[in-house]
């Protein structure tokens, strides 16, 4: 069968008999429907993941994106404090990533056969070896600034901005891969989301690096420069979530039904769009439009709303997968007839 | 049609013949030594009656690599309003361009020297990547209570058995010949014959495997082809697959310029002077 060509135009050319009209039954739909499935069974399989991907998703962005915005806080901050915060979250939040990894694989035990190949084709294998590049630029980095805590600000100053730049490709590969990783299945709503699943997660992982470098610089006046140059880029980074993740919401449309609708929609809703996006950039942005400073009070809500909702983007896409790879008629509007998307 | 090793086998399952007798699903498990399906929502033996006619093994898996479908088609089989009976013998495709294979981090799964998809269980490490990057929905893990041992598996076009001269189990057990196994050029040859010949009898047959129908331009030609009579979606098979693998560098660049753009974003907050 040509590819531009229907079962119906098939059977009118060689005369076949066609199918008399039923009523409808469970699972088969009428004959003449071209998106009958078989049964309503599912066509494709749903990735295992739970709990201890969803956590690594999280952490593992976050691990990213505070190494790479400590490397540009070192060249470009004058509070020597953000790179500080930075380095010290990047290690701590990488050091439960590979434990999570190796639990999850069906056989712990050989986890070291990530580093047999590199596949750039696969984001799991170019995934594995950026956690491992980055995790031991994030350690190193994380040592570096410890021995400089005791032994001076200036100690080994050149070679630690050198380090840091050197970890940049790794980090900025780990704070967003996992977008891509999801994307590249043939999950109908994580494929269909692309291209723009990615920047969603890795504005979420800068916004949430970000709301965790203010949590730990803590909301004192001291630092009241400082606070509203962080309190400004999260609020970019916000902005570029929020309208990555609206453009995904608008792209899948019928197929984002699991996440948009239904139990996981009444999480989705508040939590991760409204909690997690829209309200700390509310809170945020009018005074940073103005060049004037936000009330503590108001970026450390900002901060755990965009924490939360950073986690519970990674836990609604996780699940809302595992739905949608349940759902035959999705996959099949995906892949079937002459409406075939994709290259 | 892609160019073939000399030796490249395949199969083509002729939907035409199948009598649903199930041979096939027997020869596989037995020569396999599959055990039976672990349903966790069956009852105690793991049988699962969902309707779906006499299909009770209802998809491919990790311990089913041969799956017969059976779709019943009321007033479709000829005069006076029979049922027609759609049954076909479902089997991994054994893709040109694979997903599994693309998806795969750790090497596990390979193509043999019969241009048959193969997972290497010495190396797997149960990932599961290779699970949802299926357009088919053929691989899954061996999660099964008893006997599970969390690791990738699917059909191996009985790479033992080839290595040895012989055919796959199911081909073999096969009484009426709808798997037909062989090498892959002549059967696709034969295919498009068999095609022809059932149109000339009315029937609305077609090839399921080329790179224009059931395969795609991204996955290629199938190793394991089918002679359908009916739309794709009837036997759970997508009509328009897509390798989901093609997309990674766009994605990576698409990640690559957010993530740019965020730091240098972050950088000109941090560093910008002259501000109140």
């Amino acid at each position: 069968m040509k590819s531009d060509q229907t079962i119906e135009s098939l059977r009118e050319a060689v005369g076949a008999q066609k199918p008399q009209r039923t009523t409808h039954r469970a699972g088969l739909t009428a004959t003449d429907d071209v998106r009958s499935t078989y049964y309503g069974q599912p066509v494709i399989k749903p990735a295992h993941w739970r709990w201890l991907v969803i956590v690594y998703l999280f952490l593992g962005g976050i691990a990213g994106a505070t190494y790479t915005i400590g490397t540009v806080a070192s060249l470009f901050a004058r509070d020597r404090g953000i790179e500080r915060a930075a380095r010290y979250i990047a290690a701590g939040a990488f050091l439960p990533c590979p434990p999570l990894l190796i639990l999850d694989l069906g056989r712990p035990d050989r986890f070291l056969h990530m580093l047999r190949i590199v596949k750039l084709r696969s984001p799991m294998s170019l995934g594995s070896w950026a956690l491992f590049f980055a995790g031991g630029f994030a350690t190193l980095s994380a040592g570096l600034q410890l021995v400089a805590d005791v032994a001076g600000a200036e100690t080994l100053r050149g070679f630690r901005r050198m380090i840091g730049i050197a970890g940049v490709p790794f980090s900025i590969f780990l704070s967003g891969y996992t977008g891509i990783l999801l994307a590249a299945t043939n999950v109908p709503l994580w494929w269909r989301s692309f291209p723009f699943l990615s920047p969603t997660f890795v504005g979420s992982a800068y916004s949430t690096s970000l709301a965790a470098i203010s949590l730990f610089l803590g909301f004192s006046g001291e630092r009241e420069d400082t606070a509203r140059r962080l309190a400004r880029a999260e609020s970019i980074c916000l902005g570029t979530e929020l309208a990555a993740m609206t453009t995904v919401l608008i792209r899948l449309g019928s197929i984002g039904r699991p996440l948009r609708s239904g139990k996981l929609g009444m999480i989705f809703w508040p939590v991760t769009y409204l909690g997690g996006m829209v309200i700390p950039l509310a809170l945020q942005l009018p005074a940073v439009r103005q060049h004037r400073s936000v009330s503590p009070s108001r970026r450390r809500a900002a901060a755990l709303l965009a924490l939360l909702g950073g986690f519970s983007l990674r836990t609604l896409m996780i699940f809302a997968g595992r739905e949608s790879a349940r759902r035959p008629d999705d996959y099949f509007a995906m892949t079937g007839g002459t409406e075939a998307r994709g290259s | 049609m892609s160019a073939t090793t000399p030796t490249a086998r395949g199969f083509l399952t002729d939907t035409s013949l199948c009598i649903g007798c199930k041979a096939c699903e027997v020869a596989c498990k037995q020569w396999n030594q599959l055990p039976m399906d672990d349903d966790p929502e069956g009852g105690p033996d793991g049988f699962r009656w969902e309707g779906t006619s006499y299909d009770n093994t209802h998809a491919l898996g990790a311990t089913t690599w041969r799956h017969v479908t059976f779709a019943e088609l009321p007033g479709a089989g000829g005069a006076g309003g029979q049922t027609a009976w759609m049954m076909m013998s479902d089997v991994c495709k054994h893709c040109a361009h694979a997903g599994c294979l693309e998806a795969c981090p750790t090497g596990a799964i390979i193509r043999t020297e019969f241009d048959t998809v193969v997972i290497q269980q010495d190396i797997c490490n149960g990932c599961g990547y290779c699970v949802p990057s299926c357009p088919y929905g053929v691989v899954e893990l061996n999660t099964t209570a008893q006997s599970g041992d969390h690791k990738a598996h699917k059909c191996t076009l009985c790479y033992d058995r080839l290595k040895d001269g012989l055919e796959p189990a199911c081909a073999k057990a096969c009484p009426t010949d709808s798997i037909q196994f062989g090498d892959l050029e002549e059967l696709r040859a034969h295919a498009e014959r068999r095609v022809r010949e059932l149109r000339g009898r009315g029937l609305s047959a077609y090839h399921y495997g080329t790179s224009d129908c059931g395969g795609s331009a991204t996955i290629g030609a199938l190793g394991a082809s089918f002679i359908l009579l009916d739309d794709p979606a009837r036997y759970n098979l997508p009509a328009h697959p897509i390798l989901p693998q093609s997309r990674t560098f766009r994605g990576i660049l698409s990640m690559a310029v957010t993530a740019l753009a965020l730091g240098a974003a972050t950088a000109w907050s941090l560093a910008s002077r002259g501000e109140p």
